[in-house]
């Protein structure tokens, strides 16, 4: 029998909740069987905890919850999903609860939206090409992130050899990674570390630039523009994130590695940015020289190849992840969120030419 | 990417550590992984953590990202009876398509935002350089960083584009900087704790394994082998082979 994918929904909207096709979709895709819970109030919504407290989680995969529950709360008002997911952690810490809504992310408290593992936008889930590869990464890393809670005794193995092992860097940067790792991860883990463990992996260290690359920032590394990294990235496998949460449709690359392996491509060493030696890399791979102008890294907006960028910014103040662009780190500046970065973390960065500023 | 950064320097100089940036870059990423191992322990003073923030990215690519860190104490001066800041920096900058390599090493002198002293130790990769520039040398004066702007912001008193006079000197990395600096001020309340330290003691002995081992070796070499190419001598371009 496969694992339960419970979806926690209200019955304010009727339909709100996946259709057949929908749900057919979705458990193919994901591999489970998805528990559809419409409830009309908070008895029904108890009803479920008393289950998964009796089973103890047992064969459930995880729980998709929608953020605003209508009707539902005490005396018919809102319920909120981010604290029925702090509920179910309560009664069941192995279920990983991740939430939706159609509600932007932007709109939803922060300190709300770390009660759930991870937040996706309500149509993208039930839309025609769901996530799943994240979604399946998010509910197979927090199964080994809780695992490695139940390996600790006592204090050992401690907190941080518990997430060199879940994210199994190279040797070169585990030291590094070690020192980065939020204080209340390093030691004895509760019930609710893999919960605050895996937000870290997902959101911090795959989310932040620091440890590893995104496709953009590999790409912006080698000098190249996304097309030109998806002709070479098989020669960068080896420096492929593969550890906890490691998803194919968030490709994650670590930055100690792909030096080296350029260097090795190209047959001498490299001193200073990997990407002057973009022709050399492309040419030690047999692009064409007709070819490789239109798979060279260009800087925005003006896409002159006079300047090789040297990292990616967000286009303007909207911070969009999809409205990232290469960019000359001089017509750069810190996004505010990212004033004080966490340790071995670098901050995001706004393209806004010093003309502008 | 330069025929002369790529290994395809077929003569062997002596010094050729001394003016190897890989070479700085290494011995830079050996002791700054070191010390954010111990960064727990450096805590009293933010702006090592701060270094150690900047460091940590550098880490990342040694050989191809710059460095900008500098850190600061507050010690005392026994002559004049006065508080005094040190500011201890450090500035790597790699080749890129545009400009050359460049390596500085700083020490800077403030009391109340005013500027008492400072002196830089520069490395220059240039192997032509028809103005006859040693390398390494220490220079007094020399630009104001940013990072150093911030912090000491009284007008500088020496012309900041003085060419000369440039003293040969033997090389140093910020571990070996800071250790100067840390044997100068040993009676320091913020400097004791390092000194006393076993891990520091480590720290400064691999560096001067990594740093002067080499500049020392080459020296003798050249002394031994070379005696009329002159050992001060050798430190100017074109360089003795």
């Amino acid at each position: 029998m496969s694992n339960i994918l419970y979806w926690i929904d209200d019955t304010h909207d009727v339909g709100k909740p996946p259709s057949l096709t929908e749900q057919k979709r979705l458990e193919k895709g994901l591999k489970v069987s998805l528990g559809i819970r419409t409830v009309k109030d908070r008895k029904q919504f108890d009803e479920l905890l008393a289950q998964l407290n009796t089973t103890n989680g047992r064969n459930v995969a995880g729980v998709i919850m929608d953020y605003q529950l209508t009707g539902v709360g005490e005396k018919g008002l809102w319920a909120f999903g981010n604290t029925w997911a702090a509920e179910i952690r309560a009664v069941a810490a192995s279920i990983p609860v991740i939430g939706i809504s159609h509600e932007p992310e932007k709109k939803i408290p922060r300190l709300r939206l770390e009660s759930f593992l991870a937040f996706f936008p309500r149509d993208v889930l039930m839309g025609l090409r769901p996530p799943f590869e994240d979604i399946s990464a998010l509910l197979g890393g927090y199964a080994m992130a809780y695992k490695a809670f139940e390996k600790q005794k006592g204090d050992k193995p401690s907190g941080v050899e518990l997430l060199l092992d879940l994210v199994k860097p190279p040797k070169a940067v585990s030291d590094l990674i070690a020192a980065a790792i939020p204080t209340k991860l390093t030691g004895h883990w509760d019930k609710e570390t893999p919960h605050m463990a895996s937000r870290w992996l997902w959101h911090d260290f795959q989310g932040r630039p620091g440890f590893l690359f995104d496709d953009l920032a590999l790409a912006t590394y080698l000098g190249l523009n996304l097309h030109g990294i998806k002709f070479i990235h098989r020669k960068f496998q080896e420096a492929r994130y593969a550890g906890a949460f490691a998803s194919d449709q968030r490709t994650r690359w670590w930055v100690s590695s792909v030096r080296e392996i350029a260097e090795k491509l190209i047959g001498e060493r490299i001193v200073g940015p990997v990407s002057n030696a973009r022709n050399e890399l492309l040419k030690a791979l047999r692009v064409t020289k007709s070819n490789r102008p239109k798979l060279l890294a260009r800087a925005h907006p003006n896409q002159s190849l006079d300047f090789i960028p040297d990292c990616v910014a967000y286009s303007d103040d909207e911070v969009e992840e999809e409205d990232r662009v290469q960019a000359l780190f001089k017509d750069t500046r810190v996004d505010p969120r990212d004033a004080n970065p966490p340790f071995g973390f670098e901050p995001r960065r706004i393209y806004e030419p010093a003309s502008r500023s | 990417m330069s025929k002369k950064t790529n290994g395809a320097v077929v003569v062997k100089h002596y010094f050729d550590d001394v003016r190897s940036y890989a070479h700085i870059a290494k011995a830079e990423e050996v002791f700054f992984k070191s010390l954010i191992a111990k960064k727990n322990e450096l805590r009293n003073n933010y702006t090592i953590h701060q270094a150690l923030d900047k460091a940590a990215h550098f880490l990342g690519d040694p050989i191809g990202r710059g460095l900008d860190i500098m850190v600061e104490f507050e010690v005392d001066d026994p002559k004049r009876n006065k508080r005094q800041k040190v500011y201890l920096g450090t500035l790597l900058s790699p080749l890129t398509s545009k400009d050359e390599a460049q390596v500085t090493h700083y020490i800077c002198l403030s009391e109340e935002a005013n500027f008492l002293a400072k002196i830089h130790l520069d490395r220059d990769f240039s192997l032509n350089d028809a103005g006859g520039k040693p390398t390494p040398h220490i220079q007094v004066g020399g630009r104001v960083s940013k990072t150093l702007a911030a912090k000491v912001t009284g007008e500088p008193f020496w012309k900041d584009d003085l060419a000369k006079p440039r003293v040969p000197s033997m090389p140093v990395c910020s571990a070996l900087l800071w250790h100067w600096a840390f044997l100068e001020y040993r009676k320091d309340q913020s400097i004791v704790p390092f000194l006393g330290a076993d891990w520091w003691i480590a720290m400064v002995r691999e560096a001067e394994v990594l740093v002067l081992k080499p500049f020392f070796d080459d020296g003798s070499r050249l002394m031994a082998e070379k005696p009329a190419s002159g050992l001060l001598n050798s430190f100017y371009v074109p360089l003795a082979r």
